[in-house]
């Protein structure tokens, strides 16, 4: 009995205690259960209204589009709303996208995220979403936050996949930005593009009876070995008929501008790439774009007839950009040697306001053939006349020593451009004759 | 008569003359925790006052049954089981509160006061008598966090239950929704109630050894206590 009275009342007197307990605590769980879930889709609802204000209640809907977390279909017919999640800085980014019935954008929401506090989240920021209001699934114009480059891509990509997901569901055609070849968009009349042989470019092909599709590379904001790749159409008199951006890495938003009509649409119709204004908060990319179209300018040269390049040697066909080898000569800037004997060398003037850049290419016999100067620092309109072809072109065939006519009321700005000139001349004879 | 005054006076002790919080020093940490604001307060105290009052009541009905070894066993089984008959209806009817206190609810289990009044009263005492200890503590533990919360929200946050009582123009001292004010109001409301009660406030007739953690090393142990 002691036994009984030491072990078996205890055990079983806390047994009883528990089971009774228990009892109690599923009772008060089943009554209070269908009240808690209530709460919480209610409030869920309430957080997907923030992105899709037009709806009301959610329906869980399924989707197979790789990256999308789940999809809610609104009663009411308002739209969808879908969680992506993509890899961003610090790890995988989830991002609530509210698409309207019409197929654009109510309202974006950055949800779970591990990106860095006061960059990468700035992504959620009104500053950055509220880019997205409205859009359609091109998402054309949104801009990276700045500093903030793969959180940004990786929230894009959320947004790009949600709309992935809405087609599916909605049933509708979604396209992620332009189909149309750049040839397409540079030529849309022509229907017949021959590929030609090139030195120099990437690709060149002959535009129907146009012009010419030539495409080149050039470094812009990320460094070797990415390039940017810049498609240039020449009509056959020489004139840029028009440019489009090519394969790139540049910064999603910023660099990518380069690529928009906005900054493409000043090239139509110019021989060179003089007066081509930057894209603000690009230059980098923007000095690249320059330069490859400069390139297919220079190799353009070659093969129209009426081309003004065609007035310089005829080394100018032979002698793309990307075959020189840069050397060290004193008192230039920059100095690259061709095979053929000339070379390309930058120096720089005392200008009025501040230094001028002159790039002057000096042939083997030693006229110039080719001339561009950088007079930005000058007075605008004044100064920076200096700069346009019809100064520069008075240069081209001038040995050392001889000096074309002054731009009329920029004597001071001509005469920096006649000292680098100069200058040049001495290092280009330098590295010639001693 | 003397059983009605008897009956009043196990109420009223909770309140001031053995207040839990203030007097036996108690359930310090949920004070500490929730007494930022006056409205989360009282709703703890609310909370952990329907726990003791329940716990009390059964633990009285029955301490004849429960074998003095495994009383602290069953002792934590019930208040647990309590506890979460709470949480569960403060998470279906009260949310926001819910989510304000957040886990201090569970934390009502292992609260000082609920498992102490068991030990010191419910398992010597009857049931009504337990269940007016219970509430009589309950409402000690609720005033003291109320006025906490007042000192605490007023200084700190320039609110009293959300309504501004100081004016917009002067900044609250907001150290005091803080570690270190708390503990500062706490000391001082304490030093306050020693006053009133001119230190009288524990009998140590009423503050059973049996009750007490250090029993087993004190040397004074079975004879007057502390």
């Amino acid at each position: 009995m002691k036994f009984v009275k030491e072990f078996v009342v205890p055990a079983a007197v806390l047994t009883g205690i528990c089971v009774v307990i228990s009892g109690a605590l599923v009772l008060t769980y089943n009554t209070t259960e269908p009240i808690i879930e209530a709460a919480k889709a209610a409030e869920a609802d309430a957080a997907r209204i923030e992105v899709l204000a037009d709806a009301d209640k959610f329906e869980k809907v399924e989707t197979t589009v790789e990256g999308v977390v789940d999809a809610y279909k609104a009663v009411n017919g308002a739209g969808y709303v879908i969680t992506a999640e993509a890899k961003g800085y610090g790890g995988p980014m989830q991002v609530m996208v509210g698409i309207k019935s019409d197929g654009t954008i109510d309202s974006v929401k950055l949800m779970s995220n591990s990106e860095t506090a006061g960059l990468g989240t700035k992504t959620g920021e009104p500053a950055y979403t509220d880019q997205y209001k409205g859009k359609d699934s091109t998402l054309d114009g949104v801009e990276a936050v700045s500093g903030a480059t793969i959180s940004s891509t990786a929230f894009k990509t959320n947004v790009q996949n949600a709309f992935k997901a809405y087609g599916e569901l909605a049933g509708v055609e979604v396209s992620t930005g332009d189909t149309t070849t750049p040839e397409q968009a540079i030529f849309p009349n022509v229907e017949n593009f021959e590929e030609i042989t090139l030195d120099g470019a990437v690709k060149a092909m002959k535009a129907g009876d146009e012009g010419y599709l030539i495409v080149t590379e050039a470094q812009g904001y990320m460094g070797a070995p990415t390039k940017m790749q810049v498609y240039t159409g020449i009509g056959l008199d020489g004139k840029i008929v028009g440019v489009a951006l090519g394969e790139n890495s540049e910064t999603a938003g910023l660099g990518t501008q380069t690529g928009e009509a906005a900054y493409t649409d000043q090239y139509k119709g110019k021989d060179s790439t003089d007066g081509i204004t930057a894209v603000s908060g690009a230059t980098q990319s923007s000095d690249g774009f320059k330069k490859a179209v400069d390139q297919a300018l220079q190799l353009a040269a070659g093969l129209v007839s009426s081309a003004p390049a065609e007035e310089t040697s005829s080394e100018a066909s032979e002698a793309p950009a990307a075959s020189g080898t840069e050397v060290t000569l004193e008192g230039t800037e920059k100095a690259i040697a061709y095979e053929d004997g000339s070379m390309e060398i930058t120096t720089t003037g005392k200008g009025y306001m501040g230094d001028v850049i002159v790039t002057v290419t000096i042939g083997a016999d030693g006229k110039i053939t080719a001339m561009s100067v950088n007079a930005d620092v000058e007075t605008k309109g004044v100064g920076t006349k200096t700069s346009e072809a019809a100064y520069t072109d008075t240069w081209v065939g001038k040995g050392a020593g001889e000096t074309p006519d002054a731009v009329s009321g920029a004597t001071v700005s001509s005469n920096a451009v006649n000292e680098a000139v100069q200058k040049a001349f001495t290092a280009f004879n330098a590295s010639k004759g001693a | 008569m003397s059983n009605k005054n008897n009956k009043l006076k196990i109420l009223l002790n909770g309140i001031i003359k053995e207040n839990p919080v203030l007097v036996l020093v108690l359930g310090t940490c949920p004070t500490l925790a929730t007494s930022t604001s006056v409205l989360n307060g009282v709703g703890m105290g609310i909370a952990a006052t329907f726990v003791l009052v329940c716990s009390n009541i059964v633990i009285s009905a029955l301490k004849k049954i429960i074998p003095d070894k495994v009383r602290i066993p069953c002792y934590i089984v019930l208040i647990a089981g309590f506890v979460t008959v709470v949480q569960l209806l403060m998470q279906a009817f009260t949310k926001s509160l819910y989510d304000t206190l957040g886990i201090f609810i569970p934390l009502i289990v292992v609260n000082c006061i609920i498992l102490g009044r068991a030990e010191m009263f419910a398992n010597k005492n009857s049931v009504v008598d337990s269940a007016l200890d219970g509430i009589g503590m309950g409402i000690g533990f609720t005033l003291a966090l109320a006025a906490m919360g007042t000192i605490r929200e007023i200084f700190g946050a320039g609110t009293w239950c959300g309504i501004q009582i100081l004016p917009a123009a002067i900044d609250p001292v907001s150290i005091m929704t803080m570690a270190p004010g708390g503990f500062f109001a706490f000391g001082c409301i304490i030093a306050l109630v020693n006053k009133l009660t001119k230190g009288k406030a524990i009998k140590k007739k009423s503050f059973s050894c049996e009750g007490c953690p250090s029993a087993a090393a004190c040397h004074g142990a079975q004879k007057e206590g502390c």
